[in-house]
C-alpha cells in the first residue's frame, strides 16, 4: 500500500518537531527513515500509522490526495523502539498473543509462533520469560509478534538498535521476504548504513 | 480496508488472565496476593468488631438498660396488676422475657447456707424441667455447676439447675428461685427488653396489655439509655471500613497496571482491540475481587461466624465490587491510549 505524507508540521508546544515535510513510501517496498535522534521518526512513524494527529498536513494511504483513506491504527503491525513485552510470559507466547488476537486457536499460535522465533534464531528462548531475554532478543522478539499479527503495513521503529550485524541482516531480510509478499514495511533508522540494503529511503534533519 | 475485529473466546481471555496474574512477583500475583490479605483483613475487621459490640451489648444488657418495671412493690396504693397479663408482656415481640418475682423467705440448704427463696414467674426465667433454679452469682460462690440434685435442711432432694445470669433489676441472681405462684395479682411487673428496643418506645404498649385493678397511678421505672448499645451496634463505622478497603485494594490494583503500560502495550500491539483489552482487564479485576471476598468470607467463618450474620458476608461482596467499580476507571489509562502512547511511558 503506498503512503503519502504531505505537508506535515507537527509541534510539542512550542517545540516545533517537523515542518512542511512531504515523504512517500512506496507500496510492497521496504522503506527506511534516516535522521539523527530527536529529528521527530518515531513522532513521523505515529502519524503515518494513524495513531498520532499531524498539527497541518495529511497522511493518505493507497493513493495520493483525496483518492487514498485516511491511516487505521489497525491494520498496522507495529515494533516498538523499546521492546514491549509481558516479561513473564514466555518468548513464544508473546509472539503467539498476536496469532490469538487474530482469531488463531491457541495450538496454532503457538506452533506459528515457534516457526517466527526459529527463523529469527530463538529457538532457545522460546520457553523463558521475555523480560530474562537480552535487549537483542527482546527487538527480535518483538518483530516475530509485528509478522504474526499478519497485517498488512509493518512499521518498525529502529529495529536494528540493539543488534549486532548478523541478526540486523537477519531481520532486514525478513522484512524484505514480507515485501516481496505484498507488504508494505517501514523502518526507521538513525544508522545510515541501512540506507544500502533498503528499496527506498526517505530522511528528516 | 477496515477488518472486522475478530472474536476471541472469553475463555481466552480467562486463560490470559490466569497466566497473567499466576507467575510469583508478577504485577498480576501482587494484585492477587493483596486481594487476598486485604479482603482477610476485611472479614477480620468485620468479626471482630461485631464480637466486640456483641459482648457491649451483652454487657448493657445485663446492667439492667433493658429491665423495666411497672407498679410498685411496695406501695399498698399502687394499683393491682393481673398476673396473667404482666406473664403475657413475655409474647410481645419486644419483650425478652416477663413476669414477677417475689420474695417468699429464707431457706437454709447445707451445699448453700441460708440464702432468700424467690418465686417467680417462668415466662421471666426458663426453668428448663428443673425443680428449683439456683442464681448465677450463688452458683459461682458455692462451686454448684448444675443439673443435679439439691438437699434441704430435712434432707429432701430437688431436681436443680443453675439460672442463667439475669440482668440487674431482676435481682435473682444471689437467690434460689421456685416457680410457686400462688396469687393471681401483683403490685409489680418485671419487663426484661429485647437489646435493640427503647423503653420509651415500648411503654405505651406494655401499658396497655395490663389489667389493672385500682385507682393509683402505676409507676414506671425505666432506663433512658435503653436500646443505646443496639444502636451502637447497627451505626457502627467497619462496614464504611471494609468498603473502603474495596475500594483502596482496587484502587492499588489499578495503580499496578499503570505503572506496567507495557503489559497493556503487548496486547495492544499483538492486535487487541481496546475493548478485547477491556475484557481482559475486567476478567483480571473479578479474579481479584473473588480472591478479596472468598479471603473476607474465609476469615469471617473461622474467626466469627457465630456472631454474624449473613450481612456481613453481603458486606464482603460489597467490598469486592467496590474494588472492582474503582479498579476499572484507573484501568482506562491503559486501555484508551494508542499503543505508541503506552509505549512512550
Ligand atoms: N509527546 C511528546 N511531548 C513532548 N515532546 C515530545 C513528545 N514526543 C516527542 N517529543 C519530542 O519531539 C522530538 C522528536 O521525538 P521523536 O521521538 O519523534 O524523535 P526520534 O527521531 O524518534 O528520536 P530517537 O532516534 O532518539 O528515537 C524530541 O525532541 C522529543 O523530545
Ligand atoms: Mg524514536
Amino acid at each position: 500500500m503506498l503512503i503519502e505524507v504531505r505537508g506535515a508540521s507537527v509541534s510539542f508546544g512550542s517545540r516545533e518537531v517537523f515542518a512542511e515535510v512531504d515523504m512517500t513510501f512506496p507500496d510492497a517496498e521496504v522503506s527506511a527513515l534516516i535522521g539523527p535522534s530527536g529529528s521527530g521518526k518515531s513522532t513521523m512513524l505515529g502519524a503515518v500509522s494513524g495513531q498520532l494527529k499531524l498539527d497541518r498536513g495529511h497522511v493518505r494511504w493507497g493513493a495520493a490526495s483525496d483518492a487514498g483513506s485516511e491511516p487505521d491504527p489497525d491494520l498496522v503491525a507495529w515494533v516498538p523502539q523499546s521492546a514491549s513485552l509481558l516479561g513473564h510470559r514466555s518468548c513464544v507466547e508473546n509472539v503467539a498473543l498476536a496469532g490469538l488476537c487474530r482469531g488463531l486457536p491457541r495450538s496454532a499460535a503457538m506452533e506459528m509462533a515457534h516457526e517466527l522465533l526459529a527463523d529469527f534464531g530463538l529457538s532457545k528462548v522460546a520457553l523463558t520469560p521475555a523480560g530474562r531475554a537480552s535487549g537483542g532478543e527482546r527487538q527480535r522478539i518483538c518483530v516475530c509478534r509485528a509478522l504474526a499479527t499478519g497485517r498488512p503495513l509493518v512499521i518498525a521503529d529502529e529495529p536494528s538498535a540493539n543488534l549486532d550485524a548478523a541478526n540486523t541482516d537477519l531481520v532486514l531480510a525478513a522484512f524484505a521476504r514480507l515485501a516481496g509478499s505484498g507488504v508494505t514495511v517501514i523502518a526507521a533508522s538513525h544508522d545510515p548504513a541501512i540506507v544500502g540494503v533498503v528499496s527506498h529511503v526517505e530522511y528528516l534533519r | 480496508m477496515k477488518r472486522r475485529d475478530p472474536r476471541v473466546s472469553i475463555l481466552e481471555w480467562a486463560t490470559e488472565a490466569v497466566r497473567n496474574l499466576a507467575p510469583w512477583r508478577s504485577r498480576g500475583f501482587l494484585a492477587v496476593a493483596l486481594s487476598v490479605v486485604t479482603g482477610g483483613v476485611a472479614g477480620l475487621m468485620l468479626a471482630a468488631s461485631a464480637s466486640a459490640y456483641q459482648a457491649d451489648q451483652d454487657r448493657e444488657d445485663l446492667s439492667g438498660a433493658q429491665v423495666v418495671v411497672l407498679g410498685e412493690e411496695s406501695d399498698p396504693d399502687s394499683p393491682l396488676i393481673s398476673r396473667a397479663s404482666c406473664e403475657g408482656l413475655a409474647r410481645l415481640p419486644q419483650v425478652r422475657a416477663a413476669g414477677t418475682a417475689r420474695l417468699m423467705g429464707y431457706r437454709y440448704f447445707p451445699r448453700l447456707g441460708r440464702v432468700a427463696v424467690m418465686a417467680v414467674s417462668p415466662q421471666l426465667v426458663q426453668f428448663g424441667g428443673q425443680q428449683i433454679l439456683v442464681g448465677a452469682d450463688l452458683a459461682d460462690r458455692s462451686g454448684l455447676r448444675g443439673p443435679g440434685h439439691l438437699a434441704d435442711s430435712d434432707g429432701v432432694g430437688h431436681a436443680y439447675g443453675v439460672a442463667p445470669r439475669q440482668p440487674e433489676g431482676v435481682d435473682l441472681n444471689g437467690s434460689v428461685v421456685v416457680a410457686r405462684w400462688p396469687d393471681a395479682q401483683v403490685r409489680s411487673c418485671l419487663v426484661w427488653l429485647q437489646s435493640a428496643v427503647a423503653a420509651e418506645a415500648a411503654l405505651p404498649t406494655l401499658v396497655s396489655q395490663l389489667e389493672l385493678q385500682g385507682q393509683g397511678q402505676l409507676a414506671v421505672r425505666a432506663n433512658p439509655e435503653s436500646g443505646a448499645a443496639a444502636q451502637r451496634l447497627l451505626g457502627r463505622s467497619d462496614r464504611a471500613a471494609v468498603l473502603l478497603l474495596g475500594m483502596l485494594v482496587g484502587a492499588a490494583s489499578g495503580l499496578f497496571r499503570r505503572l506496567r503500560p507495557a503489559d497493556a502495550a503487548s496486547y495492544r500491539l499483538s492486535g487487541a482491540s481496546r475493548m478485547a483489552l477491556f475484557t481482559l482487564v475486567l476478567v483480571e479485576d473479578l479474579i481479584c475481587a473473588s480472591a478479596f471476598v472468598a479471603a473476607g468470607l474465609a476469615m469471617i467463618a473461622v474467626s466469627g461466624g457465630q456472631v454474624l450474620g449473613p450481612a456481613s458476608g453481603l458486606w464482603v461482596g460489597a467490598a469486592g465490587l467496590a474494588s472492582l467499580v474503582t479498579s476499572l476507571p484507573v484501568a482506562l489509562a491503559v486501555v484508551l491510549p494508542q499503543p505508541i502512547g503506552l509505549v512512550k511511558d
